[in-house]
């Protein structure tokens, strides 16, 4: 089996430890380390989604996986970082927080580690989040999307708050948010304004890197 | 109103007598070496008063075996959650072997005139509160709806609790909802006018509190606000863990059950050092995680039978036992109809002594008046089975049994058989007892028969709570909205 199709089969597996030698014996091949984590660890990442869509994996296997992924690309990252030879985070800088009065954020962490897989730079603002301060640091970092969850109907009412400050503000454009969480729908997401929803992480990712490409 | 008794309540018990020690001491492990971390400087005073060791300047607390079992020897081994009617009808008894159903909450409903799913309003909270009054097998209320829709969030709780007290003398419960700056003392200003003053609100509390703990092992900000509050008001409490089997606790059911119970003993110890010797049960509400979506999942077995495990540990320390079902389907059909049945039948051979499952399914999502009549026929049910076979001289029957027989004997005429029929066999009003044949004919079916006896009680129920109180409470709901939004309260109104 060559090195790419091993590495997929470490992901799928959630083998960390295997994901890492993979690694470490695709730098001393000298194999290009983007192409390596798009054509090995990535595909993995594309086949356990859909295992996890079809209802052969759950969300413990799925974590792992990504866990293991990022092991992997942990060793590879100063290489690219010191070739400059592409970029890990090609789909830019997503910034994540379980909005204002609501601490229920097992969700969001779900979403934020399958984005971290999947060329985004996370940054977490946590639970309980007042808007203001997402908005200000969004804007900071010059965010490519905005993701945040809710799982209390008596919180999901700052997500249209959080929209509607952007454009009065005038940023919307440039600050596309997504929206997810138990109470949270596609009509809701629609209804307010939001840019994207998804209803679970394999679809948050795909609904992020709709946005970002924007 | 006497709940159901028999003695297969606490015939189930998924541990054993060993069994409970061990839990007991792996709980402890987890309080004297993890300990709990304390998001609230006044809890960490709390827990420090009574001899836990406080570490990390005041953020971790480490609780000793000796002040937890000091703490139960303080909790009473019963209490009484009072009803408001003059006879002591709805005096429900939390613990003493006897087992009671109230209703539970949702965001959404079924509009019972109209048919259509849709948010919940103040006019709905009335109406659910209502039907509780009107149902026999109703002991008690949870929120009559989860949200008020057609009322602002700042008030959205009093005027819901408003609506409660104008409509029903059954007790209630409350759970923390919007964490608005006045919700607490409004809300218990609202039980006080209901009571009939402060005193008489703490002779006769007909509320139970809760008082939760944040999984995994943190003592909360907001709870304990609540803690104090309902201590104070002289309201008993029900103390819990709201873990998640494999997202915020252990995804073992023994896993599940030491951290509920560790948590929970927490703030046994911590209640008991505010106010010793305050009244306080356990509480099961314990999902595990659906491992697809990530929602919490009530309707599996492990849901019930971990609520079976927090009662027999309930009994192993010597306090009461309460808890919550609740449904996973989204809709009241067949499969919420199962759920239902199963759990509550579980929860209530356990010996849990107030199970709030009435009326609601899809995860405190969406409440059906026509699946409240239902349910509460199946409360009927379980209370039936509950009482298990009693005997005695004359249940025994010999005499009428040598009386009858042999055939062509009956007892269809027998006087024993008027006297007992009634009693030892169940009556349904709702469940199908039709000849085939005729059923094939035409029949109607269990949710539509349910709805027609829903729309006969909204149609012809009253209010038992007497106009002077139903007016003081309009009365200080008015006050809260001008406070709160600067303009008067209108409530709705029964009948066009």
């Amino acid at each position: 089996m060559d090195i790419l199709k091993q590495m997929a089969e470490a992901v799928i597996a959630g083998d960390a430890e295997h994901c890492v030698s993979l690694a470490k014996q695709a730098m001393e091949n000298n194999l290009d380390p983007v192409e390596v984590i798009q054509q090995g660890f990535s595909k993995g990442m594309d086949t356990v989604g859909g295992k996890f869509e079809s209802g052969e994996m759950f969300l413990p296997e799925m974590m792992q996986a990504a866990e293991a992924m990022k092991g992997g690309v942990a060793v590879l990252k100063p290489a690219i970082e010191s070739t400059g030879s592409g970029s890990l985070t090609e789909f830019g800088k997503a910034v994540l927080a379980t909005i204002q009065g609501d601490m229920h954020d097992i969700g969001k962490n779900i979403v934020k580690l399958l984005l971290s897989t999947s060329g985004f730079e996370i940054i977490d603002l946590g639970k309980d989040v007042k808007v203001a301060v997402i908005i200000d640091k969004a804007e900071e970092i010059h965010a490519d999307v905005i993701g945040v969850s809710a799982l209390m109907t008596t919180t999901m009412g700052y997500m249209p708050e959080l929209i509607q400050e952007l454009q009065e503000l005038g940023i919307k454009e440039e600050l596309p948010v997504m929206v997810g969480g138990a109470p949270v729908t596609e009509e809701w997401a629609k209804e307010i304004g939001a840019d994207g929803y998804a209803k679970d992480a394999v679809g948050a990712v795909r609904t992020a890197k709709g946005l970002a490409k924007k | 109103m006497k709940g159901f008794t028999g003695k297969l309540v606490g015939s189930l018990c998924p541990i054993t007598d060993e069994e409970c020690k061990k839990v007991h001491k792996a709980a402890v492990r987890v309080l004297e070496q993890g300990g709990m971390r304390c998001d609230d400087p006044r809890a960490a005073k709390m827990f420090e008063k009574v001899g836990c060791k406080v570490e990390d300047d005041g953020k971790l607390v480490k609780i000793p075996e000796k002040v937890i079992m000091d703490a139960f020897k303080k909790c009473p081994g019963s209490f009484t959650i009072f009803g408001r009617d003059a006879e002591g009808n709805n005096d429900i008894r939390i613990g003493d072997g006897e087992v009671h159903f109230a209703t539970v909450t949702g965001r959404y409903l079924r509009d019972i005139r109209t048919g259509e799913r849709r948010q919940a309003t103040r006019a709905d909270a009335v109406d659910g509160t209502l039907m509780a009054d009107a149902l026999e097998n109703v002991h008690s209320l949870y929120k009559a709806v989860m949200w008020l829709y057609d009322e602002p969030k700042i008030c959205n709780s009093q005027m819901l609790v408003g609506e409660m007290m104008k409509y029903t003398d059954k007790s209630m419960t409350w759970v923390y909802n919007t964490g608005a700056e006045h919700e607490v003392p409004d809300l218990i200003k609202l039980w006080q006018i209901a009571a009939g003053g402060e005193e008489a609100l703490k002779k006769k509390p007909h509320v139970l509190g809760h008082v939760i703990a944040n999984p995994p092992r943190v003592i909360d900000v907001n709870y304990t606000d609540w803690l104090m509050g309902f201590c104070d008001a002289g309201l008993p409490i029900t103390v819990y863990s709201a873990l998640m089997g494999g997202a915020t606790g252990p995804a073992t059911l023994a896993g599940m059950l030491v951290q509920v119970i560790a948590e929970t003993l927490a703030l046994v110890v911590q209640t008991q050092s505010y106010k010793p010797g305050h009244p306080l049960c356990f509480c099961s509400f314990n999902p595990a995680m659906d491992m697809r979506t990530g929602l919490w999942q009530f309707g599996n077995p492990e849901y019930g039978t971990v609520g079976a495990g927090i009662s027999a540990m309930a009994k192993f320390y010597g306090v009461p036992c309460v808890g919550f079902t609740i449904n996973d389907s989204c809709d009241t059909d067949e499969q919420a109809a199962y759920e239902s049945a199963l759990k509550n039948y579980t929860y209530a051979l356990s010996g849990i002594s107030l199970i709030w499952d009435i009326g609601g399914t899809a995860g405190f999502n969406y409440v059906d008046w026509a699946h409240m009549c239902i349910e509460n026929e199946v409360a009927g049910f379980i209370g039936h089975y509950l009482k298990g076979i009693r005997i005695d001289e004359e249940r025994l029957s010999v005499d009428e049994i040598l009386k009858v027989g042999p055939l062509p004997g009956s007892y269809l005429r027998e006087a024993h058989t008027r006297k007992w029929y009634r009693e030892e066999f169940f009556i349904p009003k709702l469940s199908n007892r039709d000849f085939f044949e005729s059923w094939e004919r035409g029949h109607t079916d269990l949710l539509e028969k349910g709805k027609q006896q829903a729309l006969k009680i909204l149609d012809s129920h009253e209010s038992p709570v007497p106009m002077d109180v139903q007016k003081q409470i309009d009365e200080y709901l008015n006050h809260v909205k001008k406070r709160d939004v600067g303009e008067a309260d209108k409530p709705p109104k029964r009948k066009e």
